[in-house]
């Protein structure tokens, strides 16, 4: 089983193992042997390399603190398609604030009389269907605003007077005589037929 | 010189702390790890030239960025890491216009494995390259240490800072790796 030898056994490394006289399994290749460098070179090397970096790190030193200066006073230097869209972008926002205020400023301006002069004079213009729907919009818009005062109201209410609610007795009993008189039996009936109530279930009928 | 019973971390703790003598201690890592950086370039480039060219590249980044270094690690095994990546991209820079003469394949083949007898050494000394490159960086850099320049394992630990029974292992993890990849690179197994 040759594959389960290990073959590391069998590969010698060049170089310093060359040197060794034991070698226990003789050699199939040609000796080798180590590549020749120069006499002195690693010495000669490291002072060649000294000499360099002595005159490099004098030479290094203000580029250095340059460095840290030039890092004080970074200046960002944009591409000119960044800066000219930003500028487009920044335009184009303080416009559209601009418009959007001037118009809603100009709205407030007008008074409803002269809205209602304007409607009447054009009113041909409009579609019943659009004034419909202007007015459903408004009607939306005003019942908002007004459950919202609504709520603050109560909200101060509650918090400065803590006033109870007024009891059904508590109405004056004249005006109550005076909103049962106003319906007339037909009323009644009308009622009670929309709200399906059956008249021989009343035991006062 | 007066710094020369210095161990490494000591040589690079006073280089980062006294600018003035920073060329005499320089001096020193250089002459203490230059030539087996030397032969672990030449190696992979086989070639002086190139590997000589690398060389300075190496000591003038190990110069450039020793200040910034945090010892970690040891200091050998930072500037294996900064010779195997600076060869790693010289070789990739020059593939296309690589002419050179190379040198012959750093190992030799010994009789008694037949299979391994079929291939040359300079087509193991390939597989064992790659080999050695998909280790890890302390288990290569062990192997290294270990198979090619003969260090014995109590010179390994001064080296690299690390216990000997530590080296062990590594050693032993990247023989075993080695040779499961070399057996699947050279279809052993079928034979």
């Amino acid at each position: 089983m040759e594959a389960k030898k290990n073959i590391l056994d069998y590969i010698r490394a060049k170089g310093k193992v060359d040197l060794r006289q034991d070698y226990a399994k003789p050699k199939i290749k040609k000796t080798y042997s180590k590549p020749e460098l120069k006499q002195n070179y690693f010495e000669d090397f490291t002072a060649d390399f000294l000499a360099k970096i002595k005159s490099e790190y004098v030479e290094n030193k203000p580029q250095i603190i340059d460095k840290q200066l030039h890092k004080k006073t970074k200046i960002l230097i944009l591409k000119p398609v960044f800066w000219i869209s930003s500028i487009a972008a920044s335009i184009i926002v303080i416009f559209g604030i601009n418009y959007f205020l001037n118009d809603n400023a100009k709205l407030s301006e007008i008074s409803e009389s002269e809205i209602l002069a304007y409607v009447e004079e054009n009113s041909d213009d409009f579609t019943a269907e659009e004034i419909q729907s202007h007015i459903d919009k408004s009607v939306e818009k005003k019942n908002f605003k007004e459950i919202d005062t609504t709520k603050a109201k109560t909200n101060y209410k509650k918090e400065s007077f803590n006033e109870k609610p007024m009891q059904e007795n508590q109405i004056p009993k004249a005006s109550f005589n005076e909103l049962l008189n106003s319906f007339t039996e037909e009323d009644l009936y009308l009622y009670l037929n929309s709200e399906e109530v059956d008249l021989e279930d009343l035991e006062i009928l | 010189m007066e710094f020369e019973k210095n161990d490494d971390f000591a040589l690079v703790s006073l280089f980062q702390q006294d600018n003035s003598r920073a060329e005499s201690i320089f001096s020193i890592l250089m002459k203490r790890h230059n030539e087996i950086l030397y032969w672990h370039i030449r190696r992979i480039t086989r070639n002086h030239e190139e590997t000589n060219d690398i060389l300075q590249n190496v000591w003038m980044k190990v110069w450039r960025n020793l200040n910034d270094f945090k010892l970690e690690s040891s200091f050998y095994t930072w500037i294996y890491r900064i010779s195997r990546n600076e060869t790693i991209n010289f070789l990739e820079k020059e593939k296309k216009f690589r002419s050179v003469e190379m040198d012959e394949a750093y190992i030799e083949i010994l009789a008694g494995h037949e299979t391994l007898q079929n291939f040359s050494a300079d087509e193991i000394s390939e597989k064992l390259q790659a080999a050695i490159e998909t280790l890890p960086e302390k288990q290569a850099l062990v192997f290294q240490l270990k198979f090619f320049e003969d260090l014995k394992y109590s010179e390994i630990s001064v080296k690299l800072n690390t216990s000997e029974g530590a080296l062990k292992a590594s050693y032993h993890h990247a023989v075993k790796k080695i040779q499961d990849f070399l057996h699947l690179q050279l279809n052993l197994f079928q034979s």
